[in-house]
């Protein structure tokens, strides 16, 4: 930040008249240095700081000083990014698990593209739903057209898994056979050495005196002790071939996965010229305005008896239309939409608990009775784990909306939420309904409990902590109680209200992942739970994905909380990043 | 009867078993339009006179009456010049001022209130600069704001609490003609609190000396009677003001010293006693 400030001489400030004189020498090199310290403004505020070298550097100011903070900045952290996925890449695949070995980041890389792909045929096939007219007929056309070259591709890599398996097997057989003949050799002679120990044992007891028995158990526990180490080589030998028999030739695993992504693009295919084609709502609507048009002709020209059957049957087909018009393809949730349901969460809950925190401190700040009243609760509250709020905020939740499908509030909130993040840019396109259900309600709740908490405490302390001088200068002024709050008190707060704020943002996030894992409430926490459960082989590359999902969102929010608190921050007030 | 009259004030602080009191038994009467400095050591208990003054804390005993009422809280009337200027750090300079005109002057409209604020920005030469945010300003400008911000609530008393003691020589300079230079146009009663000699003598009509705390009280009056406008340059050869500034450095030092010496030993008085040396038995 100091480097925004330019050190300032006393004697010239005293002189200086302001914006007239540098209007004055307002020249296009001035033009420039002032977009620049705009830049360096914006990029302080943001607090993008290894951003600060480049626009230096692009200024030409200091390049040496300029490469070295860049060096520091962006590339050696990205040299140890780099780092960690080579040391990532390297040891994952030694990590053995029950589901598989870890993923490695290329495998994360393709669970990231399989998450999208399948968004965007969803998408895809919810427009398809839609469509119109030439438009509907083109789809079809076009799906058409591919699902043939598919059939192909899939003969040609269905052919390619079967070479590809028949000669993995031939190189398997080739290498097994040796080891089976040598086992089957190994194990008849075990056998026969067996058959002889035994023997040797029963002569001696017909040679030995009756009454040293003794040395026959111990010749007996000696063959034992022999056969056993017999059977360990044997185990061994087994274990080796079995070994050979699952492995899996790269050649049948890239062929394999063409298989798989063939046949998926394929089911996917005819899916669409389905949902394009006869499933289409087009389709759906002509078929119905036929039969409605076709039992009115026959309606006017009906005996009594039919007529009443018709007009049934009219008044069923129009009922029918009209859900059809307004029915859209009922679509899965996908990631994009569960990172939308998430962020609404998180911040219904963030929002929820400050608006309980911020009054809360601001009593808390201002009567230190009260503080005294609330501190054990903030004490017995606050390490209460989120798991306990959630199960709690599900009962009581579960109660208050004990029928949640004709619940009025929750479809006033259902119709405001989805009024606002359908005229949201992007958002809108993706998101058709945002389904706010108890889940979702117990879920933010959770959030806002588990989150006010920071936000009150500062809260409290930036209140309490007004500078003496400055509740002087309200006192000289007699401020009136409400004035000295909003105009003294708060601004000198807000600070240290949005530290906090950005503290319980950043918990709210990572309570909400939990929150939803066990609520099931459609988001991102629901979405990693369901990859577990699923147990595909590519679901643990999908855990991680979530990994970087929810770390970049988390990112992202601390930014904007960090963007906030910067501006309503002042000099000599707490500014932490 | 004279305009603030402060009469037998003391004022303590701490609990009743472990008190330190800073003021005792102080008397002090100033007449309209009088600059009076009150001039002491650091630690004398200036601050706390101008706070008692203000009404900002209330004394003990005795008690501060202006206009013949007395002073139960503080108000835009008696306007204070703090220290280290009390400026909200997140207002510009111009909404600075605008608060206590809009708090002092609820009557005026809009545009009014604008001219008024810019007025007395202009007044202390901080024309162009309404704009800016404390931080960008250097503690010089700093000052003057907050003189804009007292002088526009048009208060009848002016207290300033050592208000240039945080500026360097130069800025202070300039500063002490400013603030002569205010007073000249719009003659008001003002209490300055100083610990600089040479500034009292500049500026006032009457320098009041505090002695060393604790227990501080007023000395006697040392009436300034030089000629007004006083030019800095040439003071400092005029036999008159060397003659005062003398007498009044003397009298401090004089204070100091007999407070000193008045001071309680509270030094504990240590046996004499030697380690015998056990190497000889």
């Amino acid at each position: 930040m100091s480097t925004l400030h330019e050190p300032r001489d006393e004697s010239h400030d005293e002189t200086s008249s302001g914006p007239a004189t540098a209007a004055e020498a307002s020249s296009e090199e001035s033009i420039a240095l002032r977009f620049k310290h705009a830049l360096l403004k914006a990029i302080d505020v943001t607090a993008l700081g290894f951003l600060e070298p480049v626009v230096r550097l692009c200024y030409g100011e200091e390049p040496r000083v300029q490469l070295r903070n860049i060096a520091r900045l962006i590339v050696l952290p990205t040299v140890a990014f780099v780092l960690f996925l080579g040391v990532w890449a390297v040891t994952a695949p030694n990590l053995r698990t029950k589901y598989g070995a870890l993923p490695t980041p290329s495998q994360v890389w393709d669970g990231w593209c399989a998450i999208m792909t399948f968004h965007e045929r969803e998408m895809e096939k919810s427009e398809a739903y839609l469509a119109e007219g030439p438009e509907r007929e083109a789809i079809v056309a076009e799906a058409t057209a591919r699902l043939q070259l598919l059939e192909r591709a899939s003969k040609v890599a269905n052919e390619r898994v079967a070479t590809a398996r028949e000669r993995e097997q031939a190189d398997k057989e080739a290498r097994l056979t040796p080891l089976r003949a040598e086992l089957e050799a190994f194990e008849s002679q075990l056998e026969a050495e067996t058959e002889e120990r035994f023997a040797a044992v029963e002569a001696m007891s017909t040679t030995h005196p009756a009454d040293d028995r003794a040395v026959l158990v111990r010749e007996l526990a000696k063959v034992a002790e022999w056969t056993e180490s017999q059977e360990e080589i044997v185990a061994r030998m087994k274990a080796s071939m079995k070994e050979i028999e699952d492995e899996k030739s790269p050649a049948l695993v890239a062929a394999l996965h063409l298989q798989t992504s063939v046949a998926e693009e394929k089911q996917f295919t005819e899916k669409l010229i389905q949902v394009a084609g006869a499933k289409s709502r087009e389709v759906k609507l002509n078929a119905l305005v036929a039969s409605i048009r076709e039992d009115q002709a026959a309606h006017a020209s009906a005996d009594p008896d039919s007529a009443y059957e018709l007009a049934h049957s009219i008044a069923k087909d129009r009922a029918r239309l009209e859900d059809v018009v307004e029915s859209t393809y009922p679509r899965p949730w996908t990631l994009p939409m569960q990172i939308v349901r998430s962020i609404l969460t998180v911040f219904s809950g963030f929002l929820i608990g400050v608006a309980i925190a911020i009054p809360l401190g601001i009593l808390c700040g201002l009567s230190s009775t009260f503080m005294a009243m609330v501190t054990p609760f903030i004490a017995l509250f606050k390490p209460v784990s989120p798991i306990v709020w959630l199960l709690i905020f599900w009962i009581v939740v579960g109660g208050v909306f004990p029928d949640p499908a004709s619940s009025q509030t929750l479809q006033v909130l259902n119709y405001l939420a989805n009024s606002v993040l359908s005229v949201t840019p992007y958002v809108g396109s993706i998101v058709d309904d945002i389904d706010i259900n108890p889940a979702f309600i117990a879920s933010a709740l959770t959030v806002a409990t588990c989150s006010l908490w920071a936000t009150m405490v500062n809260t409290a302390l930036g209140v309490a902590s007004v500078d003496q001088d400055h509740v002087n200068v309200a006192r000289v002024l007699k401020l009136s109680p409400y004035d000295r709050l909003v105009k003294i008190v708060l601004p000198s707060a807000l600070p240290l209200v949005f530290a906090g704020m950005r503290i319980s943002l950043g918990i709210g996030w990572m309570v909400l992942i939990a929150a939803e894992l066990l609520a099931s409430s459609e988001g991102l926490g629901k979405f990693t739970n369901d990859m577990f459960q699923n147990g595909n082989t590519d679901s643990f590359a999908k855990i991680m994905v979530m990994v970087f999902v929810v770390g970049v969102i988390g990112l992202v929010l601390d930014r904007i909380m960090i963007v906030f608190q910067r501006l309503v921050s002042f000099e000599g007030s707490v500014a932490t990043v | 009867m004279s305009f603030l009259e402060l009469s037998h004030v003391d004022k303590g602080f701490g609990p009743a078993a472990d008190r330190y009191e800073v003021l005792d038994d102080v008397n002090l009467s100033i007449d309209r339009n009088e600059f009076v400095a009150v001039i002491g050591f650091s630690g004398s208990g200036k601050s706390t006179l101008v706070s008692l003054l203000a009404g900002l804390l209330q004394p003990d005993a005795g008690e501060v009456r202006m206009n013949g009422e007395v002073v139960t809280e503080p108000g835009p009337e008696r306007g204070v010049v703090f220290q280290n200027y009390s400026l909200l750090p997140w207002l510009t300079v111009a909404s600075n001022v605008e608060l206590a005109v809009k708090q002092v002057f609820p009557e005026m409209s809009r545009t009014e209130r604008r001219e008024h604020v810019q007025h007395f920005v202009d007044l202390v030469s901080l024309s162009g600069a309404e704009h800016k945010r404390p931080h960008e300003l250097s503690g010089g400008m700093r000052q003057r704001v907050s003189l804009a911000r007292t002088l526009s609530m048009r208060p009848d008393l002016l207290l300033l609490d050592e208000p240039l003691s945080a500026l360097d020589a130069l800025t202070r300079a300039t500063l002490q003609d400013e603030l002569v230079r205010l007073w000249l146009e719009d003659r008001r009663t003002v209490v300055m609190i100083t610990n600089d000699v040479d500034e009292a003598v500049l500026l006032a009509d009457r320098i009041v000396p505090l002695t060393p705390g604790p227990n501080a009280t007023l000395g006697p009056d040392f009436v300034v009677d030089l000629e007004r406008p006083r030019d800095r340059t040439t003071l400092n050869y005029d036999p008159a003001f060397v003659r005062l500034r003398n007498r009044i450095t003397n009298y401090l030092v004089d204070v100091n010293a007999e407070s000193r010496q008045l001071r309680v030993d509270r030094a504990v008085q240590l046996p004499d006693v030697v380690p015998a040396d056990l190497t000889t038995v």
